[in-house]
């Protein structure tokens, strides 16, 4: 157990920059992941909570001399709570050079509807 | 309204979330003091230099090399759009990095892949390090 959580913690865990953005349709999450492939990130929703978990796999520095060293290996980790107003089932994922959109359509009960008004 | 306007209504976890959140280093600063972040490193040949940069477009970015420095020089833009939250840097962008060693600029290559831009400089043939023969 000990030596799992260990091994677990190796990186460090990095909050990554968010935006969020707000358009007719959908929400947009747009994520810094620099980085990061498709197939090192896990998204998951689960009941209300939307959790981002993506580790880097940088290549090592093997045989190189390293003269400064801003950036390493990180995992990056966030969590949002899902509003009532989001279609979880339709929630659409795009990975791209290094940033992640998340697409959260509204759900349709949310979407502004305009009422006709009868003539009396 | 999306994200994390509701969480009263889930009063355990937001208590669990809390202390998760108390005593996990999950708060670490990405905050710099210098941006974009990079990293150097060198062998016999090349000096390798790799900045994080994601979501930039090519397009964006200008690389000038003079014998012994590299300017990057660029821009990250923002969507015209509605924010309900905003935290990725948006703005121009300027690092000098300063070479000990001369470099032939003629075939310096650079390519971006997952949002990190890999640079390599050929070092100059002169300051190779050469084997000498002894004569026996």
């Amino acid at each position: 157990m000990t030596a799992e959580v260990a091994k677990k913690e190796e990186f460090p865990k990095v909050k990554p920059y968010t935006d969020i953005i707000h358009k007719d349709d959908a929400y947009y999450i747009v994520m810094d992941l620099p980085g990061i492939e498709m197939n090192n990130i896990d998204i998951t929703v689960d009941k209300d909570v939307l959790t981002i978990e993506a580790t880097t796999n940088y290549p090592s520095f093997e045989g190189k001399n390293i003269l400064r060293n801003e950036f390493g290996n990180v995992k990056y980790f966030r969590q949002f709570t899902l509003s009532d107003a989001v279609e979880r089932e339709k929630i659409s994922a795009n990975l791209k050079n290094g940033v992640l959109t998340l697409k959260l359509p509204k759900a349709e009960s949310m979407q502004p509807k305009k009422i006709q008004i009868e003539a009396a | 309204m999306v994200l994390d306007f509701n969480t009263l209504y889930d009063l355990p976890r937001t208590i669990e979330k809390f202390f998760d959140e108390l005593w996990s280093p999950l708060e670490i600063s990405q905050r710099r003091i210098a941006y974009p972040p990079l990293n150097i490193a060198e062998d016999d040949n090349n000096i390798y230099v790799y900045v994080e940069l994601p979501g930039v477009d090519v397009n964006d970015l200008d690389l000038t090399i003079s014998d012994k420095s590299l300017i990057l020089t660029g821009e990250r833009k923002s969507d015209k759009a509605e924010y309900i939250r905003q935290e990725r840097p948006v703005g121009k962008f300027q690092r000098i990095i300063n070479f000990n060693v001369d470099i032939q600029r003629d075939n310096v290559k650079a390519k971006m892949k997952n949002g990190i831009l890999e640079i390599t400089l050929p070092k100059a043939e002169e300051i190779k390090p050469k084997r000498i023969q002894i004569e026996g």
